[in-house]
């Protein structure tokens, strides 16, 4: 299926932001969750499709300890997230990826799983990467308690007393997932096996789904361990406090290179954002329905900014821009906006980008597509890659055809001076002890000979260098043949063809490179809000905060 | 080593966990990054057909006397015996160009572990929009331009064998392509081949031990 059958907007072409702009770091990375965030499609498919919801087991004991199983059923398949409940010391709690043990570890199953599952899970899952699990299975992830509040919010309700409200949004959760594995990893099944199923089609949606059914089992284990305590005189999580609870996440620089690995997934999800809101935008008026709705969600967006909470110096400055920027786009759609003139949605547009920082106006998109569901919600089915093995190269492609994609696509690369030692002083690569991607210092440090390809830039500028002493009418072939170093950026740029959006236009080996850029982006995507930095190279965020619960959305069965 | 693999003697990966893992043992290997995208790819594609595809490739990544083949000649031969990633990658990236089989029909020398070139001329196939039929020693392949393949023997020995490759007309339909989602492997080759993959992976620093997880406590 091409997007251009779904397209009723031909207008909106001239409402798109160009890619230069769009792909700077700086910009993706103060990226905001929007309304074709992965987890609102999901949300919104459950919704529509009317599926239903059941706590098929919960046993624990009176520690907490135990398994419970959560299904919901759509309208062909039933999936099933099993949650193994343990009681971890103090001091083995650690977000990182070297932990080994969890509070909580959980797997989505693909159906309902019997007693032989439950035991082959048993013995996998609560060891998360040392476990396997098997094609059954479509996520593998696992919490932490958010000891504070969560201990508090049980002692509370065990004395039959709702939590302090304040201290609930403030957090903003209970446990936070530290990794949410899917697409075939540890054993689990390959996306490709599911991406058939219209309700997997979407990036991501069975991790979406685990961690929306983890948030349930979040509160049904404070109400638990309250009633464990407190007997007949404990409460349940009254629904004020619920609906300021979300599901925590820790990510680290694991997630970082995800985009740039896979820059066609990456291109789909940027285009379909930024052709929502040049829909927006091409829009010739403005409806009394579409203003109301675009106001309440600035008010949610003002007063979610006052809520979030951050010590990190970078986040600060960003959220001082935020609400600044907020009160100032508050005051001028309440004062100024003249919503009778001609392509109003624009006008404000126009208005944000000459009067907001980045920040802002990044949410100034994000409230923008807020009132036009009916528009631009069917872009989701275009953000998936479709693309199946043997991405082969062109081999056919003439050098001047390359060094003329490099100048129109990827000119961005050639503005760094890459021999300079700060636009060099990174290397990434992958952890000996966890596999897992880091960021070296490429003038102090050991390993850069095992670099990474994330260089982009860089690997466009060589090439491009390289081939400036080739006669423009020779194969790519005949130089792959003589440099075969260069085939994995060829190959890139091959593939990125006619994909404006596949690139971070920003060098990413730079010294001063904010991998949590690349992190915020990528979680915005998500739907994740509450960005809270640990370091430069570390985030806190929140995920399905204020959004409707599966006993809330779906029908419940016994 | 995987803590729970040690009661088992076979491993059932997913793709993307076979894509990875042959990712990084090829680099490791010393092939470049774009070499090892081919062998990853190639690699799902046999196991995708039910066929081994770690233990050719093994044969393949630890073979240190095979190179990529002259092609500015008839007949593509080398100095030693011929690598069959290095020979399929070049044969893809020309197939449809004079020197390739868009050409006419091409004879490899002496390629060592040729099994492994299957999936290269597999998808010359689909890119020519043709059959091909590939000669290997006494064994014969059918390779269709739907990316079909008839069946797969058994691994044969690593032995090197001149390679004919004919291009035919396209025909009927044949079974589905991808016969198998799962990639069994031993446990055996999982450790030879995580080990190559080890090759490519950099010991943590402890300035990026340091800045790689929170400051901070995570007893908040």
């Amino acid at each position: 299926m091409t997007c251009e059958s779904l397209n009723q907007f031909p207008d909106s072409v001239n409402f798109r932001r160009p890619a230069s702009k769009v792909m700077r770091l700086e910009r993706l990375g103060s990226a905001h969750p929007m309304r074709l965030s992965f987890l609102r499609i999901l949300l919104r498919r459950v919704e529509q499709e009317n599926w239903q919801f059941k706590r098929a087991v919960f046993d624990l004991d009176s520690n907490g300890v135990g398994h419970a199983i959560y299904s919901v059923t759509g309208p062909e398949r039933t999936y099933s997230l099993v949650c193994f409940s343990h009681d971890l010391p103090a001091d083995k709690r650690s977000d990182r990826v070297i932990a080994t043990a969890w509070d909580a570890t959980f797997t989505l199953f693909d159906g309902v799983p019997d007693r032989h599952d439950i035991e082959r899970l048993e013995k996998n899952v609560p060891h998360q990467e040392a476990g396997r699990v098997s094609s059954r299975e479509l996520t593998l992830s696992r919490a932490n308690r958010s000891v504070r509040l969560f201990n508090d919010v049980v002692e509370t309700l065990s004395q039959g007393n709702q939590p302090d409200l304040n201290a609930l949004a403030k957090t903003g959760y209970l446990m936070r997932t530290t990794a949410v594995y899917g697409s075939g990893k540890f054993g689990a099944a390959d996306w490709r096996t599911i991406s058939d199923r219209p309700e997997m089609m979407c990036p991501f949606q069975a991790e979406m789904l685990s961690v929306w059914l983890i948030r349930s089992f979040t509160i049904d284990l404070v109400n638990h361990l309250a009633e464990a305590k407190g007997g007949n005189s404990s409460v349940k999580l009254g629904e004020a406090a619920r609906n300021l609870l979300g599901v925590g996440n820790s990510t680290g620089l694991g997630m970082a290179p995800y985009l740039v690995k896979h820059p066609v997934l990456f291109n789909n999800l940027v285009m379909v954002r930024e052709e929502a809101l040049a829909r927006v935008r091409s829009l010739k008026t403005a409806s009394e329905n579409q203003i109301e709705d675009f106001s309440k969600a600035l008010g949610a967006a003002v007063e979610n900014a006052h809520l979030w909470q951050s010590e990190h110096p970078v986040q600060v400055k960003k959220l001082t821009e935020l609400r600044q920027g907020l009160a100032d786009l508050s005051s001028y759609v309440n004062e100024t906006m003249d919503w009778g003139t001609a392509h109003p949605w624009d006008a404000l547009w126009q208005w944000g980008e000459a009067n907001l920082q980045i920040e802002a106006q990044e949410a100034l998109l994000s409230l923008l597509l807020e009132p036009h569901g009916s528009i631009i919600d069917d872009l989701a089915c275009c953000m998936a890659d479709s693309q199946t093995v043997f991405n082969q190269i062109n081999g056919g492609m003439l050098i001047g055809q390359m060094i003329d994609l490099i100048n129109d696509s990827y000119s961005w690369a050639l503005d760094y001076s890459y021999k300079e030692q700060d636009e060099c002083a990174r290397f990434w690569y992958v952890s000996e002890d966890k596999l897992e991607p880091r960021l070296g210092e490429r003038h102090s440090e050991p390993g850069h000979e095992q670099e990474l390809p994330l260089d982009i830039g860089r690997q466009v500028s060589q090439l491009s260098g390289q081939l400036a002493g080739w006669n423009k009418d020779t194969p790519i072939a005949e130089f792959l043949l003589m440099h075969p170093q260069f085939r994995n950026i060829v190959r890139r740029l091959q593939k990125t063809i006619n994909k404006p959006f596949a690139e971070i236009q920003d060098n990413l080996i730079s010294a001063d490179l904010m991998p949590i850029d690349m992190l915020r982006c990528k979680l915005a995507f998500f739907g994740a809000n509450r960005f809270d930095p640990r370091s430069d190279r570390w985030v806190r965020i929140s995920l399905f905060q204020g959004l409707p619960y599966p006993d809330e959305l779906c029908e419940v069965c016994d | 080593m995987n803590a729970m693999l040690h009661n088992t003697t076979t491993l059932d990966l997913s793709m993307s966990e076979l894509s990875a893992l042959v990712l990084r043992a090829t680099k490791g290997a010393g092939f470049s990054w774009g070499e090892a995208d081919e062998a990853a790819d190639a690699c799902v594609w046999l196991a995708q057909m039910g066929a081994e595809c770690v233990g050719p490739l093994l044969d393949v990544l630890l073979d240190k006397t095979s190179c990529a083949p002259d092609i500015n000649v008839a007949v593509w031969e080398g100095a030693s015996v011929i690598c069959p990633l290095r020979s399929g990658i070049i044969l893809r990236d020309f197939v449809n160009l004079p020197k390739g089989l868009a050409g006419g029909n091409l004879v490899i020398k002496q390629v060592q572990n040729w099994y492994f070139l299957l999936p290269f001329i597999s998808n010359s196939a689909v890119s020519l929009g043709q059959n091909i039929v590939m000669k290997a020693g006494a064994d014969t392949f059918n390779l269709f331009a739907d990316g079909s393949i008839d069946e797969l023997p058994e691994i044969p020995s690593a032995h090197a064998a001149n390679i004919e490759i004919t291009t035919t007309t396209k025909n009927e339909v044949h079974p589905p392509k991808v016969k198998l989602h799962r990639a069994k492997i031993t446990l055996e080759q999982y450790e030879a081949i995580s080990n190559l993959a080890m090759q490519m992976t950099v010991p943590t620093s402890n300035i990026s031990e340091a800045g790689a997880g929170s400051s901070g406590s995570d007893n908040d």
